[in-house]
Formats: C-alpha cells, structure tokens, sequence
C-alpha cells in the first residue's frame, strides 16, 4: 500500500531526523550526516508503506538506535564527548576564576589589615602563570591595583585544553585508537 | 506468525543480512520488508540499521547511493569479499550448532530430573 506523504509527515519525519542527530552528536561530523541521511531515506520508505506514524513508531527508541550506532563507532569503551570534554573544562575555568578571585581580596584584606608602608605589594603564585596582582599604597593609604593577565590567559588556555581533552576522551577519536576498539 | 526470541535473533541477524544482500542488493528499509516476508514478523528498524552499519564498519559490505524519486537518495549494499567469506563460514557455524542444538532439544526428557548423582 502506497501512502502518499502530505507536508505535515514530511516535517515529522525530518524532525525525527534531527531529534536523533542530536543524540549522535559524539560521532565525527560526516559519519553523523550519513547516518542521518540513510535514515531519512529508510523512514520515508517505510512511511510511503505505512504511514509517517507507524513508520516513527515501528523504528522504536531513539535513544537506543542513538546508542547502537554509537557503539558501532566506538565499540564498548568508554566514548568520547565533545560536551563531557567543555563541560570539565567550564568547570576548571570557574573554579580557577574563583581561585583567584579569594587570592587577591585575601591578600588585598591582608595588606589593609596589616597598614602597610608605602609601596608596591605583588601576590604572584607560581611565577605569575596563575596571576600577577599588585596593590599599590601611598602616604594617603590604598592607592589602586592592577593585575597583569598575559602570562594568566596563556596558563588558562593550555589547562583548557588539556582537561577539554582529557575530560571528554577525546584522544579515542584518532583513527588508530577507533581501530583497536573496534 | 510466531514471535522469535530478540536475543537469538540478534546472534544471527549479520548472517541473515549477508544471505539476503548476497542475493540481492538491497537500501535499509528494503530488508526489513525482505525480513519480514521470509517469516522474521517481528523484526525492528532499529534493530536491523545499526546491523548493517556494522557491517559496513567491519569491511563485509560495500555501499552506494541511489537516488531516489520519493525522497532522499537511498543507500544500496551487497556484500565484499570478506562478507562472502563470513557468509559461508557463518553458514557452515550455524548448521553445525543447529544441528547439535535439534539433537539435543529433541532427545526425550522424563517428567522429573534425575538426582545428581554422588562422587565416589
């Protein structure tokens, strides 16, 4: 039985495409556009048969499909994830952010409390590469700060992108590293 | 149609595949059709795509797309030359434990199981 797909089916059916892209996001860029595509074509041919309904219905969980093909790819090991991997690394950046954030009021509340003489008052850990702050007081007492940030956005990028790396397992994308876990 | 039992299906669901591909190349929707007229009534879409895509991942078949006037292009296999060679060994493998798996269920069983039997 031939069932002629009206605009409304049409849209399901791409619309069940995209849900699942969505769920196959972990997967290389041009492997996830083929899946989708030949599931696109599968889900039309079966919905010509039975109905665009019946056709989503008959292919069953998403999730599931989503997790078989996935696991064709990269086998049972534990998988790479893009967002896994930003979401380790948003987590370092916040907790670095806050990190030096109480090193400076700390040293800053410090300075003030012990009345300082007039001079420059530099907090730097590890060299600067976490931060370089330095308060400066006058005769007249507080007199600014500044907070030098080259040597701190370099330390911020490479900690990015090693925990980005190492949070989201992303080195078992490197074609040798899929082979062995096929 | 009598229900078959996913989890013995899923043991031989490549091997079926190869065998119908084998015969004739076949998009993904096309065998689940096929599937379902040689007597698997109850086999999923989403069961038999992924299949195929292992299949694939593993070299045992090749693909092309043909375009399609009822919508996207469709994406047509048949087995390599390593998925002839699964097929016959698979085949072979599937006889053998068939046959062995008859012989077994068919033998008569009593009403009770016999007690173990004591070690010496």
């Amino acid at each position: 039985m031939v069932h002629p797909l009206a605009a409304a089916d049409r849209w399901r059916i791409r619309r069940t495409v995209r849900s699942f892209n969505n769920m196959i996001k972990d997967l290389p860029g041009a492997r996830r556009r083929d899946i989708c595509r030949e599931l696109h074509a599968n889900l039309t041919a079966s919905a010509d048969d039975v109905g665009a309904d019946e056709a989503i219905r008959r292919l069953g969980s998403l999730r599931h499909l989503a997790a078989e093909y996935l696991d064709v790819e990269f086998g049972s090991a534990p998988r790479p994830s893009w967002v896994g991997g930003l979401r380790w690394a948003m987590v370092l950046q916040y907790t670095s952010l806050v990190v030096l954030l109480a090193g400076t009021l700390s040293f800053g509340a410090g300075l003030e409390a012990g009345d300082p003489a007039p001079g420059t008052y530099r907090w730097a850990p590890f060299g600067g590469w976490i931060g370089d702050y330095r308060e400066v007081f006058d005769h007249g007492g507080y007199g600014g700060f500044t907070l030098n940030v080259n040597r701190l956005l370099v330390t911020h990028a490479v900690l990015f992108l090693i925990v980005y790396v190492a949070g989201g397992r992303l080195w078992r994308l490197l074609p040798i590293r899929r082979r062995r876990n096929s | 149609m009598p229900t078959h039992d996913p989890q013995l299906l899923k043991g031989v669901l490549s091997l079926l595949l190869l065998r119908l591909l084998a015969e004739q190349e076949s998009y993904g929707y096309q065998l689940v059709q096929r599937l379902r007229q040689a007597g698997i009534a109850d086999i999923a879409e989403g069961t038999v795509y992924p299949a195929l895509a292992r299949l694939e991942r593993e070299d045992r078949v090749t693909a092309r797309l043909v375009p399609s006037r009822s919508g996207p292009a469709r994406k047509y296999y048949k087995p390599s030359v390593s998925g002839y060679e699964a097929l016959r060994r698979g085949s072979r493998a599937w006889r053998d434990l068939a046959g062995t798996v008859a012989t077994l269920l068919d033998a008569p069983y009593p009403a009770d199981p016999a007690p173990p039997q004591e070690e010496s």
